[in-house]
């Protein structure tokens, strides 16, 4: 048996492209001995400037290499991943060094579990509610000064704004950040860029100030809101959850996730990766959020383009998307069959207004339509989908010729991120195979 | 732009009544909210709009069905060699990327369809003829959308394939690369039909692309290409003129050769083993029109730069028959003369013109015995050794450089490895087996010691880069057995060697990959 990855999503997990040409070099078994496989792991030693010792637990991907290189996934991981996605290794039982290892990640996962169920003490419960009721008062003193300068804004006209600095900006945020609102400020940040960066600027600039100001009105009136959303609403000023409060408010659903595709940020000096999936049986998609500072590796792998039964835990929220997952059970396989998926676009839009008319902040949707053909238009360089009967949605800016390559005109099933104006493409299903997009390996 | 948008822009202070109205079911909800806070009010309105239409988005309209790629002729290549074109494609080991793809094309197969944006976006025509046929329907069909890619279009690979149906509207509307092609191919089975066409489109058609075209008769030239010629002799761009008497002097019948000929017949005689030159003091005016510079090139003298020329249009079978003697006697007749390096050069000129090959060996041999004694005037030795090996065939090309590196202490045969470019790859077995077996000597008894040795100044050193891409595949296991360099510690030389080596072997192990996974 050779495991469920194909070389391109074994190529899809690594940190940069010359770790990846580094590993499809080591990715023979020359440089390799002692390799094996169990139902659990692979494993091997690989000959660099020493012998390293390079092991995969199977059920999540994770790898572990003694080697000194500070790349996660590393050369000779990936080595030993692109080996096992095109040969069979023999099978063995793991090595002591191997079956050590796995035992001690067991121990790890299980304690983890303890650790989640236990109630914290009263002693600290009181003082957390101090600390809970200081920071309400911050929050409210900071959104109604930000409410006046809103207001400034308005009044002055949206013009005024070309001129600032981003200093205008960011003097703004920064306050935010002082009245623990840090998501607030990360918004007031990202609106930074909007001036001037189109002809319709004026207009994306209000559509973001109103957003805002929807959030600020009904931050003072959550209690009027129903529960999940005031998750939403809290989650969006800047309260962030711990993962404890994850799992007792969250939701947990148990389902076959295909795991469509990744898009990489870097916002803040923070690099955001953002994982889709989408449930089988659920219908249900989710999406996943990983965050390095400072170059640091994500901490954990996902097999883009391949299926794997899991349970995930979603965040509480009106229309439940961030998610972490919390367990991962049995084989990951790649994708083969035609993806689920809305026909038509209407069908998705009308999914789409369905999450707005829930949580009308939602940015990002998962859309995966099935059938339609990628069109590279002459006109003004545009490039859209169609679907069967001839409705369209433009792609993001950009180029996509991998896509029309391999489209070639024909329907093929599209997995994409829609942003409420054009789909950025993340995976497509052509002829039985399923390619990433938008990475440049 | 929307009201709201545009009260925004302006600002509130600046209008008495500000509209605030959405002309939608927003303006039910702002209507609640209480007067005199018109700032707020239009933010929460604009919100509320924003989502309202985010919520109401209805999908544009593209009524036609856009025409898709034919069905593929020929598969896939298999994953792993697409994997290896991919890095070929990235620019790892990208010498090898025309030797795989010819090989993908004789094996019947195309690229898959993820290659193709890097495929298209190849540059050289080397490249782009051996991408071609291996495009694909799907190949054919993205590049009319990218202009970057519309090469493809009508693309006719160079000398290859047979005559194309449609071969009159690429002549009449093809780029220049394309006409040529097309005549080319014309040429090679209705020469004079060719010519007709080249006839018909002369006149307005600019100077440089007359002159690609007119390279095309080379092709097929005979006796009835003659008068278009000789009128063309006389064309207005000098371009263009300059080229014609290396045609007109191949059809041995031509004026144009018989002018020549009693020209050189004039200066140059042979009796009783010696050369003797007459040369003319002045510049013939005559000689003009037939393409000879009265001034000479920097270095050369004007009555010499001319005898060069003048014997440059005469094949030197021509000396042999006038005076019953072979090319070996005449080139050490020559070489006893004033005028001999000048006299050897013309008739290296002519040799390559007109392919004698009994004149190209020893010729050789002379330019490479001048090797080592002090540089002349004009044309630099090596540069004529250098370009006559191209014109030897390959055996005998590959004998002269085996020589040169199995010698290579004489100082006439240091930079051997500069002629290692001219010889066709692959390399016969026999020369390789030379070339491996020597270079093992060498590298086992590297001297290294001397402060004056430098990898990059060793000719083997730098023979490796080429010998990568010309050893046959009979050779790959002999050039991959371990190499033993000399065992000395800290030693850069060594170091940079071993380096070497390690690149030449691993673009033998990538060319015994391509073989053994695209099987023919």
């Amino acid at each position: 048996m050779s495991i469920a990855l194909t070389s391109d999503q074994v190529l899809a997990l690594a940190p940069d492209a010359s770790s990846a040409s580094a590993g499809k070099k080591l990715g023979n078994t020359k440089t390799w001995k002692n390799l094996g496989q169990s139902s659990e792991a692979l494993w091997g030693e690989c000959q660099g400037s020493a012998l390293y010792q390079v092991k995969v637990d199977l059920s999540t991907f994770t790898t572990q290499c003694s080697c000194p290189s500070r790349k996660f996934p590393c050369k000779h991981s990936l080595g030993l991943l692109l080996l096992a996605a095109t040969d069979t290794l023999p099978a063995s039982e793991p090595p002591n060094w191997v079956g050590a290892w796995l035992a001690k990640r067991q121990a790890t996962s299980a304690r983890k579990q303890t650790k989640d169920i236990q109630s914290t003490s009263e002693s600290s419960q009181v003082a957390q509610t101090k600390r809970f009721e200081k920071r309400q008062a911050m929050i409210a003193k900071g959104l109604d000064s930000l409410d006046l300068w809103l207001n400034d804004l308005v009044r002055n006209g949206l013009a005024s704004v070309q001129t600032q600095p981003v200093s205008f900006w960011e003097n703004q945020a920064a306050q935010m950040i002082d009245a623990q609102a840090p998501g607030i400020a990360s918004r007031l940040r990202r609106m930074a860029t909007i001036p001037n960066s189109s002809r319709d600027w004026p207009e994306k600039l209000l559509a973001q100030l109103g957003r805002l100001a929807l959030l600020t009105h009904a931050y003072r009136r959550i209690e009027q809101l129903n529960p999940p959303l005031q998750e939403d609403v809290r989650q969006m000023v800047g309260w962030t959850l711990t993962q404890e409060e994850v799992a007792a408010r969250g939701e947990t659903l148990s389902d076959d996730w295909l795991i469509l595709g990744q898009t990489l940020d870097d916002e803040e000096r923070v690099r955001v990766q953002r994982t889709w999936m989408y449930g089988l049986q659920s219908e249900r998609q989710a999406l996943i959020l990983q965050f390095s500072a400072a170059g640091a590796p994500f901490p954990e792998i996902f097999p883009l383009g391949s299926h794997q039964q899991a349970h995930l835990l979603f965040w509480p929220s009106a229309y439940p998307q961030r998610a972490r997952v919390a367990a991962r059970r049995g084989e990951s396989a790649p994708l083969k069959d035609p993806l689920p998926g809305d026909e038509h676009i209407d069908a998705f839009l009308a999914r789409s207004a369905d999450a707005l008319a829930h949580q009308p902040w939602m940015e990002r949707f998962l859309c995966v339509l099935r059938n339609v053909i990628p069109i590279c238009s002459a006109v003004n360089d545009s490039w859209y989908i169609r679907d069967a009967r001839g409705a369209a949605l433009p792609l993001a800016k950009g180029e996509h010729w991998q896509l029309l390559a391999l489209s070639g005109g024909h329907p093929v099933d599209l997995a994409s991120e829609w942003d409420g104006e054009s789909l950025l493409p993340l995976g497509i299903m052509a002829e039985g195979a399923y390619y990433m997009l938008g990475r440049t390996l | 732009m929307h009201t709201i948008a545009t009260t925004a822009l302006v600002g509130t202070a600046r209008q008495d009544q500000p509209a605030l109205t959405t002309d939608s079911p927003v303006d039910t909800l702002i209507a609640q909210f209480p007067a005199g806070e018109a700032e707020r009010a239009l933010l929460l309105s604009a919100g509320a709009l924003t989502i309202y239409r985010q919520a109401g988005k209805v999908a544009e309209s593209i009524p036609e069905m856009p025409v898709s790629a034919k069905a593929e002729q020929r598969p896939a290549c298999s994953l792993s060699v697409s994997m290896l074109l991919h890095r070929m494609l990235l620019g790892e080991h990208n010498d090898l990327l025309p030797e795989a793809l010819v090989r993908l094309d004789k094996a019947g197969l195309r690229l898959p369809y993820e290659l193709l944006p890097m495929a298209l976006a190849l540059h050289t025509s080397k490249l782009r003829d051996a991408v071609y046929p291996v495009l694909g329907e799907r190949g054919s069909w993205l590049s009319q959308f990218n202009p970057a890619w519309s090469w493809v279009n009508g693309y006719v690979p160079h000398l290859e394939g047979a005559f194309p149906s449609d071969a009159e509207t690429i002549w009449q509307e093809g780029t220049t690369t394309q006409r040529c092609e097309i005549l080319r191919r014309l040429r090679a089975i209705d020469a004079g039909k060719a010519r007709a066409w080249l006839e018909s489109a002369w006149k307005q058609e600019k100077a440089e692309v007359r002159l690609e075209l007119l390279q095309t008769l080379e092709i097929g030239l005979s006796v009835e290409d003659e008068p278009f010629l000789e009128r063309i002799l006389d064309d207005r761009a000098a371009s263009v003129k300059s080229a014609v008497p290396r045609l007109l002097a191949r059809i041995p019948t031509s004026a144009f050769a018989e002018r020549m000929r009693s020209r050189v017949d004039a200066i140059l005689t042979y009796t009783q083993g010696k050369l003797k030159l007459k040369l003319p003091t002045t510049f013939d005016i005559t000689w003009q029109r037939d393409g000879i510079a009265e001034k000479p090139q920097a270095g050369l003298g004007e009555r010499a730069w001319w005898l060069i020329q003048l014997l440059a249009f005469v094949p030197p079978a021509h000396c042999e028959e006038q005076w019953q003697a072979g090319p070996g006697e005449l080139i050490a007749a020559a070489d006893a003369d004033k005028f001999g390096k000048s006299i050897i050069e013309g008739w290296s000129r002519a040799a390559q013109l007109f392919s004698e090959r009994q004149w190209l060996s020893p010729l050789w041999d002379w330019w490479q015995q001048q090797q080592g004694k002090k540089k002349l005037g004009g044309t630099t030795i090596s540069d004529m050794r250098d370009t006559l090996i191209a014109y030897l065939p390959s055996r005998e090309a590959e004998a002269k450089v085996q020589q040169m590196f199995i010698n290579s202490t004489l100082p006439e045969d240091t930079d051997w490895d500069d002629l290692l470019a001219e010889l066709p790859i692959p390399w016969s077995g026999e020369f390789s087996e030379a070339y491996l077996r020597t270079l093992r000597n060498h590298v086992a008894s590297l001297q290294t010691g001397g402060k004056n040795y430098y990898p990059y100044s060793d000719p083997w050193y730098n023979s490796l880069e080429r010998a990568a891409l010309g050893l046959p595949a009979s050779c790959f296991a002999a050039a991959v057995t371990p190499w033993a360099l000399p065992n000395v510690a800290n030693d850069w030389q060594i170091e940079q060697w071993r380096q070497q080596l390690q690149v030449f072997t691993e673009t033998l192990r990538t060319r015994q990959r391509l073989i053994e996974e695209i099987k023919l």
